[in-house]
Parts: structure tokens; C-alpha cells; sequence
């Protein structure tokens, strides 16, 4: 920490090297003296009009080698070594279920469903290569609505209409039953409103005017003027 | 974009993960196509002629073009390796035919839908080229000949059927086949680079005759060659002799070489030859200088003979029509114009029917190949010949031009993007004002109170207009774009910053030598500029271009400076282009060139220190490992400079890692070397260094773990990762050939010091790496288990932190702890980054381009080597996801939803205004520009937000509760009075 060169703000450097194309086909084409194989397939879905054909591509590995879709859905693709692969569809609005394929040396075929997490698990799946469309990708979230049946049916909004309701509706059913409940309820009613209601907002203007030593005044005044009123 | 089976749909993400709503799809987001340079072109013939072109371009893409607006109607695109290089390229009728690789590939495709016909393969050598062509019998053309290395074969156009095939001779050797037809066969003329030529005949039902060889030492793979029409005399030109190597083909002996010097012909490096011209007899076509192109005859005398010289014209074309050939010419007719000209060869009249003069800007360098399109108008009776015109030009341009008006261009170089930064856009005329206010410190009270005044008039000036401008209306609009049409742009809102600067200028040096300046917003060219010296670095196979922002927009009222670095064609030293990246204005040197530095530049960096005029200076390297600075006025801040700069340069051949320092205030600026490390070239070979990036920074020092303690972070910014790609040769026992192991070294790049090294056996490459905060994240292939993993490794010190406030790499902390896991990743991708933010505060997402064509952003989260295998309550404290092997990958994280891209070359991310958004740029051969959200819109409201409803339910609270209180009063009131 002492040192006389003290910290160090930059480090410079530059990418002086290369990216080596990995050379796995050529690799291959050495030992298997250059047999290429080819795989085929057909990929099956259930839409009328053509369009899917024209924007699918067949991944081989990721690209590496590539075919392209005929109008019937069948596929080839030329020029394989033997190995092991993983052949997907990519189409931007059909989702597909990838497939690996063996090829041995000989050019026998095997192909089974791609399991990442135990590669060594075989599940058998049909050669020439078969693809289903499993479902439309779904790239969007769906925007909430605003909706009248959602509103009135959200627990918070029914906790508030039912007391309502309760007390809005009750007291007119007991009204016409009896006259002396109803004198009852309004002497109920009377000692309710007799009691300091929320302030008004003149009289909170009034009473900060009026300065901080008499509030005890304000608050008793407001008694008398709400017994006035009755 | 499309998603395989491997992508898992968890519940438990879909929280983490940030998707767009379906209306909000274009909104923020763009993406352009592009094809590449062109390579071949035909217009099409079918359902009517010329209302579409094909093409086929060197970045092994095919495609239909609309010729209205220069639309791509349908696209294909190939492997980016050799496997896709399109050889050749046929149309007839509604097919167009890709011959690629060798002919290892025939594809016929629908020229109208671009659906796939029919597929054939024809060998398996791709390293050799093929030849193809339309074979005309009984005027019906529904074959097509293809050769490859070994073997001519004849193909029904219709269905692809082998009606025929002919072994050629010496196929081991020959790298392509010149072909042509005649009436009673074919003769074909091989090409053995650097050896001789074997010419052969062929009958019409694929019989070979006896094969001949004539030596022919000059003669190289791309040399161009032409057999002359009547099949008798094959041509070349050897760039060596400057001289056309004619050999005739009935008495095969030897070359017969004329010196065009002699002819008075002129060479250059761009000279070959374009075509034969069969309309005027033995003749053919010679490109001399770029500007120049001869016509020279065949004499008989087995020599030729300078039939006419086009000066001044860049390209031309032979085409018939109406029974007369006629030859185009394109010349320069102006400083910023070009003029076509048609010449009828029979009568060696001008037509002027097909004279033309259109605008063409001088940043596209010259015109290279011309496509016309000549056809007889429909709608008067004077037959008169009119010609729409597609041409290429020097930057990778095509031009569209009918009627003497230029309609439409496609900037095709927009696909050979090398490197990108995005630049902030000015701030408006009164921010301005306002910096300017606090800028000088010299000024009395009245005199700031004077320009407050000023400052705060002229913003209601502005403010004033801009609501007179939404009173009128669009009026005023209306006039100005009726004037527009002519012009290249059409003028759009001023360059000025955004509230929130999330509009940008994207800023893209190209291969080809063209700069451009992109809109972030709309993905508009602001400004281009082409400087046709320029030509990458070319380091062990990549392409590099270096971009420097030397001054940001921050400094008013000095203007932004970029930098470009690259090399220059004519010396191949070091080329510099400064230019304000907002206007486009070069800096240096004159229009369309750049700054030799007179060395060829080895390293380069930008200093951290800025110049007087908040200019930061260049260092440069030169091959003799001499440091120069640039621009001079760097000089003196750089001698001031205390502190020393340490350098490292990294020797790929033999493995080597040097560190370098440099010391400022030394008289002589020199490099002394303090360490070097062995990295083993014997073994494997260095494919990758990776930095941090500047703008990259940290908020939090460490993390809180579940009991409340602090894991602090290894910060080192000094740190680099390298890594190293080898093949180990396993024991005789395990017979499986080679296995690849890759290494990935954490290096201390001042003191030389691993940090950390670590070896994937039984993986290879590409290792793609991302490096940023204390984490390095990286994915691989893995052979053992066949599938594509990707690796974190985080660093941290531990319980305590070291130092505080600076890292000395000096005086180390103790060696950081390293947690590290892998994770299975069901796709191969193209390339990945991670997002920046302005504070660092947001959390990080990575930014995937994958194989598939989706661009993926995926949380830091999931990458996390914390995440815990058996999940206790302390590390549900800590918030950490439980381990699970595969990362799931959802179609909603997906941010280019269903516009899938292909190719990608490269990610690039950069900090917007707001801290809770990120810019994206994705380039390749198309280019896609979006923003992301890593944890959300947290700093601003939703752009859905509801104001109206919000401000009308408030509203209508008010007036109820003064109606209901008035209401309550009264009936207060009146139960008072009963």
C-alpha cells in the first residue's frame, strides 16, 4: 500500500489472437476418410397454408450444418460426417422438440430424444427423423384489462359493498315495521351525530390562525356549536 | 424465433424474466435485414420481368429484392463457413439454382415464394470451386451443367434428375473447371493453381476426350480467365507479367503471353477481366484502372489489339435488346453525379432514350458493376427502349436507379460490422445555456443574473413554439416533406439528448471502411463517411477495427471526438479517422481519408487522462515496442502523469505474456519489460484476453449473506482473463483420438501474478467469456457429455475487506476465495454480453445470441455459483435460487420475440439515462437494437400508465366528497328544525 507507485487506473490490452474455427468436421473427415452421410426427415404441422415451410430452418448442431424444409415438410441434409448431433427446428412460430442423431462410422442411423442431464439414457426415437409441432411460443406478456366483473368481484371492493348495503337497506326495512323503533334509532342516530364529527375544514384553518394558545377553546367549542344545530 | 423441447417452462422465473406486452413489439425495438456484398445478380424473369431482382452475396446469402423499394422479399441464408460460399448462380424461368461449397450443394429454389425445389449433392469437396450453367438445346434451356472438382454432371432444371455425368481428369488436383458449351459437346479448361491448366473435351452425352496439359506456373485459383465464344481461345490475366495469357485450344501447346504495356494499357490492382463480348466478335472485356475499362479484339495473329478505351468509365454492360446490342456505360458525370449512357454497338450510335444523370454521393466511393435492366415502354406506341438500373458500389452499396433519380439504396456493409459504441446525443441549445451558466466562475452576481435571465427567457421562447407548433397542427410538416422528396434524408427532429438519453447515436466502423452513424431511436443513418483506405487489423484469422470515444458529449462547447483505428491498404501502417461522432464532420485529413501514422501499430489504448481541452490521448505501440502518443497536445498531460502505466502484449505464436511498464516522466519514452509468462504454446494456443470493461461499475461491495454478514467482493480492476485452447493426446489404451481441453487463467496484468487457473478436460471451444464486477462467466462444449455448458466463476476476499477504498495490486489481499459451478445450456450461441447501467445499482442480465435466432436475456441470478444444492433457511434469507442443472429458458425472456437473426457476430450493451435501462445492439448479418430492463421499469412509471382514469377517478372523489358534505349539512339542518 506504501508503494511509491501508488494505484493503477488502467490495464491496456488488445485481443491479438485469434478465434480457431474448431475443426471438428476435418477431424473426422481424416479418420472416417471422408465418408459424409446425410439426414433426413419430415416436420409435421398441422397449419393449411404453406408459410411455416418457407421460414424454417433445419439446425444441425447449432448451424453447423444446415437443410431447408421442402413444401411436403420432408428435409435432407447433405454432407454429415458420422458423429453425434443435435438436430432442431428453428421456426419463429412453431416450437418443435429437438432430436439427437448417431451416426456411426459405417452410416448407420439412430436417433432418440435429447436428454441433456443423463446423455447416456436412450430413448428411441423413429429414423427418418419425425418432428411435431408442440405448441406457438409465447413471446408476450398479456396486458391486464381493465374489466366491471373483475372490479366487483375483488374481496376488497365485496367487504365494502356488503356493509353498505347492510346499512343503507336495514334501516329502511325496520322504518316501515314499527314507529317507536324508529323514534329509538333516531335518538340513536342523534348521540352518534352528537359527538365531535371530523373537524370541518374551516374551523382547522380557524383554530391554526388563531394561534397555538387556545386549541383547548376550539375543541370545546365545537360541542356547542354541533347542540346548536339540533 | 424458434424454441426446441430442451426449453423449460418454470413458473418460478417467469417472475425474474422481463417480456414485452404484445402491442409494445416495434415500439422500442428494430431490426434491419441485410444481405452482404453482392455477388451475383439477375433480375427476374417471371411472372414479370424486372419487377424483382435476385441475388446471391458473399456472406452466403440468397435473396429476392423487391426493385419498387429495395425490400427483401424472401431470404436465405447458409452457413457462414465454406460449406455456404455460393459458387454459382443461375436463374430461368421461375427457378433460380445455388450452386455452393464445391458442389457439394445444388439447391433449386421458387424464385417467387423461395420455397425449396429440389436438392442435389454432388461431391464432397468443398475446399475446390464449381461452375455452372444453363445449357441451351433446341432453344429450350432446361438443363443446367454443374461441375465440381471431379466430375461434370447435367441436371434437369425441372426436378434435379442426372441425365448424364463425365469424370474429368486429374480431379485431385484441379481446383475449378472453366466450361463452356458448344454445338457438338463441351470444352472444359481446369485450373491446378501455381501449376498448369488441363483442357479436355466432352461430348454431348458426357464422353471425355483425351485431356491435355499445358504448364502454366502464374496461374492461381482466383485468376480471372474466360473462354472466348467461338471455344476455341481461353484467356487469362497474369497479374504478375501485367500480361493476358492466351492459349488456343484446338492446338494446345502453350501460353502465349501480350504485355498490355506494349498495348499502351494500362494495369492496376484492381485489373481483370470483366467479360467477353461476343457482339463485336473475338472480344473481351478488360478492366485497366478502376476508372478505365479497354475492349480488346482478338487478331489474327494469336495477339490482341486495343479495340476501343471507355476513360473515365467505371463499369459497363453488354445487353441485347430488341435485336440490338447495346453497350451501358456508367461515368462520372459530376462531383456528386453519375450519367449512363447506351451505345448501340451494331450502328455505334448514342440511344439517348436511355442517357440518364442521377445524383450519387461521393461517400460511396465509385461505382463497381453495373446490372441494367433494359425494357420497351408499354405505354406509348414509339417503342422506345427505357433501362431501370441496379448497380454496386465500392463501400458494398446497391443502388436502384430509374428516370434519372436514384429511388432506393441498400447500405450492405451494415452486415461487416467490427466494432460499435454508442455515443450520447448533445444536450438541447438551452441546456446548454444553463451549463454555461455554472461553467465560468470569474463572473460578478449581476452578470449571472443577467444570463439567468437570458437562459430562462429563451427557454420560454422555445417553449412558446413548441406549443404555437401543436396548435397548428401538422402544417407545417406537410410543407417540408413535399420538399424532402428530393433530397437523401428527409430532415428529421434535431440531434438533441432525450429526457431520459435513451436516444443515441450508434457509432460503426465497418470492414469495408465505411463509418456510420445510427439513430438509436429509428435506426436511421444520421451520417455516413467512407475511407476506402481503410482495412481492418488482421490478427491470426479475426477482423478487428479499433473504436475510441475521445471526448464525450459532455464537454460543451467542445465537440465530441471518436476515433478510428485501423490500417491502412495502400502502406499498411496504422490509419487513424477522427470524427465528431453527432455531425459526422471528419476531423483529420481530408474527405475520405484518414491519418497515417507512418508505424504499423501493434497495441493501443486511450489514457484516462484528459488534455486541456478534455481530449483523452491515444498511446500507440508501434511494432518495434515504441510508445507513441497521440494527438501531440496529449503529450504534456501524459509527462505530468505521476503514476506508471503497465501494459501487457500477448504473443499468440509462441504463448508468451509480456508485461510492460511505462513511465511518463522519463525523457525518452520507452517500455520496460517486468514479467513474462509462459502460457505453453506447446500445448495449447491462447484464443482469447478479456478485461473489464471501463464503463463498467460496481454499487455494492460486497453481498449480505443470510446471517447478516458481508462477503465482500474481489475487486481487482487490474484483472484479466485469458484463455487457452489444446488438444491433449490420450494413452494408447483409450483409442478415441484426441480429446480438447480448454484453460481459462485469471492474471493479475500489472503484477503478472495467477490469480486463479482452472482446466475443462474433455471440452472445447469457442469459449465465449464475459467479464465484469468480480465474476467471469464463460461457455463451452463439452464432449464427454455432448452439450453445450456454461461456467461462472465468482471471486470474492472474504469476511473482511482488505482495503477499502483503493486495490493496489501491489499489495494484494490474500487470494481471493473462488466459487464456481456449471450449468447445462440447451442452446449453442453466436456471441453474449452483459448489460451495462449508468450507476450499477440494476442488476445484471446476459444478453445471449442463440444458435436458434433468438437473442436471450437471462439473469445474473441464474448464474449464480452460490445457488445452493439442499436450500436451508439461510440461504432462503439470502435469496439465492436452489441449484438446478439446466437453465431453463423461457420464450418470454426472449427479446427479438419472432424476429429471429442469424449469424451474429457481436453483442453490445451500454448504459442508458435512466439506471433501470440498458441499450442492446445485436449485429451480424441483420442488425437489432432493443432495451432491457433487468429488474424491471423501477425509476419510472409504466408507459401504459392509465393518467386519464387515475386523474378522473381523483376527480370525481373531490367533487363527491363536497357534494355528500353540503348534502349532509342540509339534512343536519333540517332535523334541527323539526
Amino acid at each position: 500500500m506504501e508503494e511509491p507507485i501508488q494505484f493503477l487506473q488502467f490495464i491496456l490490452c488488445m485481443f491479438l489472437f485469434n478465434w480457431n474455427s474448431f475443426a471438428c468436421g476435418s477431424d473426422v473427415d481424416d479418420i472416417n476418410d471422408r465418408a459424409e452421410f446425410k439426414i433426413e426427415g419430415k416436420v409435421f404441422v398441422a397449419a393449411k397454408d404453406k408459410e411455416w415451410t418457407l421460414n424454417s430452418r433445419v439446425l444441425v448442431d447449432g448451424g453447423e450444418y444446415l437443410g431447408f424444409v421442402r413444401s411436403d415438410g420432408t428435409f435432407v441434409v447433405h454432407g454429415v460426417p458420422s458423429g453425434s448431433y443435435i438436430v432442431e427446428i428453428a421456426n419463429p412460430n412453431v416450437l418443435f422438440e429437438a432430436l439427437r442423431v448417431d451416426i456411426t462410422s459405417k452410416g448407420k442411423m439412430r436417433a432418440r430424444r435429447v436428454n441433456f442431464l443423463q446423455p447416456n439414457q436412450v430413448k428411441q426415437a423413429s429414423y427418418p427423423l419425425e418432428f411435431r409441432e408442440r405448441g406457438k411460443p409465447n413471446y408476450f406478456h398479456k396486458r391486464e384489462q381493465w374489466r366491471i366483473t373483475d372490479f366487483l368481484f375483488n374481496p376488497m371492493v365485496l367487504t365494502m359493498v356488503v356493509p353498505l348495503l347492510l346499512i343503507m337497506v336495514l334501516p329502511k326495512l325496520m322504518n316501515a315495521a314499527d314507529a317507536d323503533t324508529q323514534k329509538e334509532m333516531q335518538n340513536q342516530m342523534n348521540a352518534l351525530n352528537s359527538r365531535p364529527n371530523v373537524p370541518d375544514a374551516s374551523e382547522i384553518l380557524s383554530s391554526f390562525f388563531s394561534g397555538g394558545s387556545q386549541p383547548k377553546k376550539a375543541v370545546k367549542a365545537k360541542p356547542v356549536s354541533a347542540s346548536k344545530r339540533k | 424465433m424458434a424454441v426446441t423441447g430442451s426449453i423449460v417452462f418454470l413458473a418460478i422465473f417467469v417472475g425474474c424474466s422481463y417480456a414485452l406486452f404484445a402491442d409494445q413489439a416495434g415500439l422500442f425495438d428494430w431490426k434491419q435485414d441485410y444481405v452482404g456484398k453482392v455477388k451475383f445478380l439477375h433480375w427476374e424473369q417471371l411472372p414479370s420481368a424486372g419487377k424483382k431482382v435476385l441475388l446471391a452475396s458473399e456472406k452466403n446469402v440468397i435473396a429476392s429484392v423487391n426493385a419498387h423499394d429495395g425490400s427483401i422479399v424472401w431470404r436465405k441464408i447458409f452457413e457462414s463457413d465454406r460449406r455456404g460460399r455460393i459458387d454459382a448462380f443461375l436463374h430461368h424461368g421461375n427457378a433460380v439454382v445455388s450452386v455452393q461449397a464445391g458442389g457439394q450443394f445444388v439447391r433449386s429454389w421458387h424464385a417467387g415464394s423461395g420455397s425449396l425445389n429440389w436438392e442435389k449433392s454432388l461431391t464432397t469437396d468443398s475446399a475446390s470451386w464449381a461452375s455452372a450453367f444453363l445449357l441451351e438445346r433446341e432453344g429450350k434451356r432446361d438443363r443446367i451443367i454443374v461441375t465440381t472438382s471431379s466430375t461434370m454432371h447435367c441436371l434437369k432444371l425441372s426436378d434435379g434428375l442426372e441425365e448424364w455425368r463425365a469424370e474429368l481428369p486429374n480431379s485431385d488436383t484441379v481446383n475449378r473447371w472453366f466450361v463452356q458449351g458448344q454445338s457438338d459437346g463441351f470444352v472444359a479448361v481446369g485450373v491446378t493453381a501455381g501449376q498448369r491448366v488441363t483442357v479436355v473435351s466432352v461430348g454431348v452425352e458426357g464422353k471425355v476426350k483425351q485431356p491435355k496439359n499445358v504448364p502454366a506456373p502464374w496461374i492461381a485459383l482466383d485468376t480471372s480467365c474466360v473462354i472466348m465464344e467461338d471455344s476455341k481461345h481461353f484467356v487469362c490475366y497474369s497479374a504478375q507479367t501485367s500480361s493476358l495469357q492466351l492459349l488456343s485450344l484446338e492446338a494446345v501447346s502453350v501460353f502465349i503471353p501480350t504485355d498490355l504495356k506494349e498495348l499502351g494499357v494500362a494495369t492496376s490492382n484492381d485489373s481483370q477481366i470483366e467479360a467477353v463480348v461476343p457482339e463485336l466478335g473475338s472480344t473481351i472485356m478488360f478492366r485497366s484502372l478502376e476508372n478505365q475499362l479497354v475492349l480488346m479484339s482478338l487478331t489474327s495473329q494469336q495477339a490482341f489489339s486495343v479495340h476501343k478505351v471507355l476513360d473515365k468509365t467505371y463499369t459497363a454492360q453488354v445487353t441485347k435488346h430488341a435485336e440490338k446490342s447495346i453497350l451501358l456505360t456508367l461515368a462520372q458525370a459530376g462531383p456528386e453525379s453519375l450519367k449512363l449512357t447506351g451505345v448501340d454497338f451494331t450502328a455505334g450510335t448514342e440511344i439517348e432514350d436511355l442517357s440518364q444523370t442521377f445524383p450519387f454521393a461521393h461517400y460511396h466511393g465509385h461505382p463497381t458493376k453495373l446490372y441494367p435492366f433494359v425494357f420497351t415502354k408499354k405505354k406509348d406506341s414509339s417503342n422506345k427502349p427505357a433501362c431501370k438500373l441496379i448497380f454496386s458500389s465500392q463501400d458494398y452499396s446497391l443502388h436502384f436507379v430509374q428516370k434519372n433519380k436514384a429511388q432506393w439504396r441498400r447500405e450492405e456493409s451494415l452486415s461487416y460490422i467490427l466494432t460499435v459504441q454508442m455515443v450520447d446525443l448533445p444536450v438541447s441549445e438551452n441546456q446548454a445555456k444553463f451549463e454555461d451558466e455554472f461553467g465560468t466562475k470569474e463572473e460578478d452576481i449581476f452578470a449571472m443574473f443577467i444570463k439567468r435571465l437570458k437562459a430562462q427567457f429563451s427557454q420560454l421562447k422555445v417553449f412558446t413554439m413548441g406549443l404555437m407548433d401543436r396548435v397548428m397542427g401538422h402544417t407545417h410538416h406537410y410543407t417540408v416533406s413535399s420538399d424532402a422528396i428530393e433530397e437523401e434524408e428527409p430532415e428529421e427532429e434535431d440531434l438533441v439528448r432525450d429526457d431520459f438519453n435513451l436516444h443515441k447515436i450508434i457509432v460503426v466502423a465497418t470492414a469495408s471502411g465505411k463509418i456510420y452513424g445510427i439513430r438509436s431511436h429509428t435506426g436511421k443513418i444520421a451520417w455516413q463517411q467512407f475511407v476506402p483506405d481503410l482495412v481492418p487489423f488482421q490478427r491470426y484469422g479475426q477482423l478487428k477495427l479499433l473504436l475510441l470515444v475521445q471526448r464525450t458529449t459532455a464537454h460543451f462547447p467542445h465537440a465530441p471526438q471518436c476515433t478510428v483505428l485501423g490500417v491502412s491498404k495502400q502502406t499498411g501502417n496504422g490509419l487513424l479517422i477522427s470524427f465528431n461522432p453527432v455531425t459526422g464532420a471528419l476531423l483529420s485529413g481530408r474527405q475520405g481519408q484518414g491519418h497515417d501514422l507512418g508505424f504499423k501499430v501493434v497495441q493501443a489504448e486511450m489514457l484516462a487522462e484528459m488534455d486541456a481541452e478534455f481530449l483523452k490521448g491515444l498511446i500507440l505501440i508501434d511494432d518495434h515496442n515504441k510508445p507513441h502518443i497521440y494527438p501531440e497536445s496529449s503529450q504534456s498531460v501524459f509527462k505530468a502523469l505521476t503514476m506508471q502505466l503497465f501494459f501487457h502484449l500477448m504473443n499468440s505464436e509462441t504463448g508468451i505474456m509480456t508485461g510492460y511498464r511505462l513511465t511518463p516522466s522519463a525523457s525518452e519514452l520507452s517500455l520496460d519489460e517486468i514479467w513474462t509468462l509462459d502460457l505453453q504454446k506447446s500445448q495449447q494456443t491462447i484464443t482469447g484476453v478479456y478485461g473489464k470493461r471501463a464503463i463498467d461499475l460496481v454499487h455494492s461491495q460486497g453481498r449480505v449473506l443470510g446471517d447478516r454478514s458481508v462477503l465482500y467482493k474481489y475487486l481487482n480492476p487490474n484483472l484479466v482473463a485469458v484463455v487457452a485452447e489444446g488438444e491433449e493426446i490420450l494413452s494408447s489404451s483409450n483409442n478415441k483420438g484426441p480429446s480438447a481441453f480448454f484453460s481459462l487463467y485469471l492474471i493479475d496484468g500489472v503484477t503478472g501474478h495467477i490469480v486463479h487457473h482452472q482446466t475443462h478436460k474433455r471440452s472445447r471451444g469457442p469459449v465465449k467469456v464475459i467479464h465484469s464486477e468480480n465474476w467471469v462467466v464463460y461457455t463451452y462444449f463439452n464432449e464427454k457429455y455432448r452439450r453445450n455448458e456454461v461456467g461462472v466463476l465468482e471471486l470474492y476476499e472474504g469476511r473482511q475487506q482488505s482495503n477499502s477504498t483503493a486495490f493496489s495490486s501491489f499489495s494484494p489481499p490474500p487470494p481471493p476465495l473462488v466459487m464456481r459451478q456449471a450449468y447445462i445450456f440447451p442452446e449453442p450461441i453466436y456471441a453474449m454480453a452483459s448489460t451495462v447501467t449508468e450507476k450499477g445499482i440494476t442488476s445484471k442480465n446476459i444478453i445471449l445470441a442463440l444458435k436458434i435466432g433468438g437473442v436471450l436475456s437471462l439473469p445474473k441470478a441464474l448464474l449464480d455459483p452460490r445457488r445452493p444444492v439442499m436450500p436451508t433457511q439461510e440461504t432462503m434469507e439470502e435469496g439465492t435460487i436452489p441449484y438446478v442443472p439446466e437453465i431453463p429458458l423461457s420464450t418470454e425472456a426472449l427479446v427479438n420475440y419472432n424476429r429471429s437473426i442469424f449469424n451474429v457476430d457481436g453483442v453490445f450493451t451500454s448504459p442508458a439515462g435512466l439506471e433501470s435501462t440498458s441499450l442492446v445492439f445485436v449485429h451480424g448479418i441483420d442488425i437489432f437494437y432493443t432495451r432491457v430492463m433487468p429488474s424491471r421499469m423501477f425509476d419510472v412509471l409504466k408507459e401504459d400508465f392509465d393518467y386519464l382514469f387515475i386523474g378522473s377517478v381523483l376527480g370525481v372523489m373531490i367533487l363527491v366528497s363536497f357534494i355528500t358534505q353540503k348534502l349532509a349539512a342540509r339534512k343536519a339542518l333540517n332535523r334541527a328544525w323539526k
